[in-house]
């Protein structure tokens, strides 16, 4: 396909979408009102209830945790099938095997797969951890791999060129060119996992969520804005530590 | 005195390239002289050496070390093999982000326990030995320093290193001083040819400036499109061999 039909294209369907009005919603007073009790009413989501902040912290230390021990459990995995999925380190047909597993994984969402270890071991942080271990496995294998497939050859070579084993290869020159960026997308993964980590109680599998779903549940929403400033300050401090670490990384 | 080396016919073809890189090639390499291989960019300079240590597979003929055909030889002695061989690269090839001790122990990978030495373990005389080397050449200040924060003339100074703690019978350089600049060169190829001389050394060195290959070498070896065009002691090269070897293409 051209650029020229694409264009046409995408014309067609802003008209399209320009001329329906099906799935606006017809505005009333109504709706406004509500709103506005949800979001500044006595109790809305702008007059936090900090009563409950042992809870809360109860719940954001679980999703720390799940979002950790996933991440470590997806870190040691995917260092692994990394390398065997890069195609200079690994032969051809292991590494295309690897690859397409990998992407079949990584298709699936972490909430899907919480549902689905739920069923497996039971509702709670265990789900958690290994729906995230299991879908960051995927993505932080792909990455690994391209770091694996971008390392510089030469300094392989000088390891070679004086007798050395490809066990040494990969303890002398392919670690140490693969570990920096490793260990950033690993941070950086983290980062992600902490988010999601906050989302999977919602369907069960422990941490955050639980409490919050119960929050929103009971349409409690002065429970649900001190959940939300939690999970804020969590998920920004992780972020700022994370980011600092990362960039005096490579 | 009998050649411990000897390159019998090899040739090279790569892949998708219709010229051969080298062709039908021939030389004995005694024990402690200095050659020095000249010839314009693309004459087959790199693939020689590399061919020598098998970091390039010939495409066909022999080399034989020690009476022995490099051929007929299992991985385990190959890599034996090697490790009697210095290698030296145009861009150092150090593995950076470790320390320059590291990086010249990094010679001894073929000659120790893989188990050891992926665990980091060296023996205090490998380390010493280290050292001694690196002061040697004049690196004493900077044994702990990461590799990459040194400079160009110093890194070539740490792989020197690196082949001479191999203890091999010969060193390939290719193009050794190609990326530094005139002085540093001079002082570097000062230093190789007197620390080799001093340890009995055989030396292989490309180099395509011939003042610099005159004044180093003992015997000069001309490569014109991958075939050897002048092969005799330095003193008897002339204007006219190397105008032989560096005549433009008809």
């Amino acid at each position: 396909m051209n650029n020229k039909k694409i264009f046409l294209l995408l014309f067609i369907f802003i008209l399209i979408g320009l001329t329906t009005n099906e799935y606006l919603p017809e505005t009333n007073n109504k709706g406004q009102e509500i709103f506005t009790k949800i979001l500044s009413g006595e109790n809305g989501l702008f007059n936090p209830d900090f009563s409950i902040y042992q809870n809360v912290a109860k719940g954001l230390l679980e999703s720390f945790q799940i979002a950790l021990i996933g991440t470590v459990f997806a870190g040691f995995f995917s260092l692994i099938l990394g390398i065997l999925a890069a195609e200079n380190t690994s032969p051809k047909p292991v590494s295309g095997f690897i690859k397409f597993t990998l992407n079949a994984i990584r298709t699936i969402p972490e909430i899907l797969l919480a549902i689905i270890f739920i069923v497996g071991v039971g509702p709670g942080a265990f789900a958690g951890i290994l729906a995230l271990g299991f879908h960051s496995t995927g993505t932080l294998s792909k990455l690994t791999a391209e770091v694996t497939e971008s390392i510089n050859k030469g300094p392989i070579e000088a390891v070679l060129a004086v007798g050395g084993s490809q066990i040494s290869v990969f303890r002398y020159s392919a670690l140490p060119q693969i570990m920096p960026e490793f260990v950033s997308i690993l941070l950086y993964r983290f980062e992600i996992n902490i988010r999601a980590a906050s989302v999977l109680g919602m369907v069960g599998a422990g941490g955050i969520g639980k409490t919050l779903f119960f929050a929103l549940m009971a349409r409690n929403w002065s429970h649900v804005g001190t959940i939300l400033i939690g999970i804020i300050i969590v998920v920004t401090l992780v972020d700022y530590i994370s980011g600092r670490i990362r960039s005096n990384l490579v | 005195m009998k050649p411990f080396l000897k390159i019998e016919n090899i040739s090279k073809k790569y892949p998708n390239s219709k010229k051969h890189a080298l062709f039908d090639f021939d030389l004995n390499i005694f024990p402690g002289e200095i050659i020095a291989v000249v010839g314009k960019s693309g004459s087959g300079k790199s693939t020689f050496l590399r061919c020598v240590n098998g970091l390039t597979k010939t495409s066909s003929g022999n080399i034989y070390f020690k009476e022995k055909n490099t051929k007929s030889m299992s991985s385990k002695e190959y890599r034996k093999y090697r490790t009697n061989i210095g290698f030296i690269f145009q861009n150092y090839n150090l593995q950076n982000r470790i320390s320059v001790l590291d990086n010249v122990l990094t010679g001894l990978l073929g000659q120790r326990n893989p188990l050891m030495t992926t665990f980091g373990l060296w023996s205090k005389q490998d380390k010493e030995k280290g050292k001694s080397i690196l002061v040697e050449m004049g690196l004493g200040q900077h044994v702990n320093k990461r590799a990459d924060q040194l400079s160009g003339g110093e890194k070539q100074r740490v792989s020197i290193a690196r082949a001479l703690i191999q203890n091999p019978k010969i060193i390939l350089a290719d193009e050794p001083v190609a990326s530094l600049d005139p002085p540093t060169a001079k002082k570097i190829l000062d230093d190789l040819k007197a620390k080799c001389k001093k340890r009995k050394i055989a030396v292989v060195i490309n180099l395509h400036d011939v003042e610099m290959a005159l004044r180093y070498s003992d015997r000069i070896v001309g490569l014109r499109n991958g075939e050897k065009v002048w092969d005799s002691p330095s003193s008897e090269a002339t204007e006219e061999s190397f105008k032989q070897i560096y005549q433009k293409d008809e």
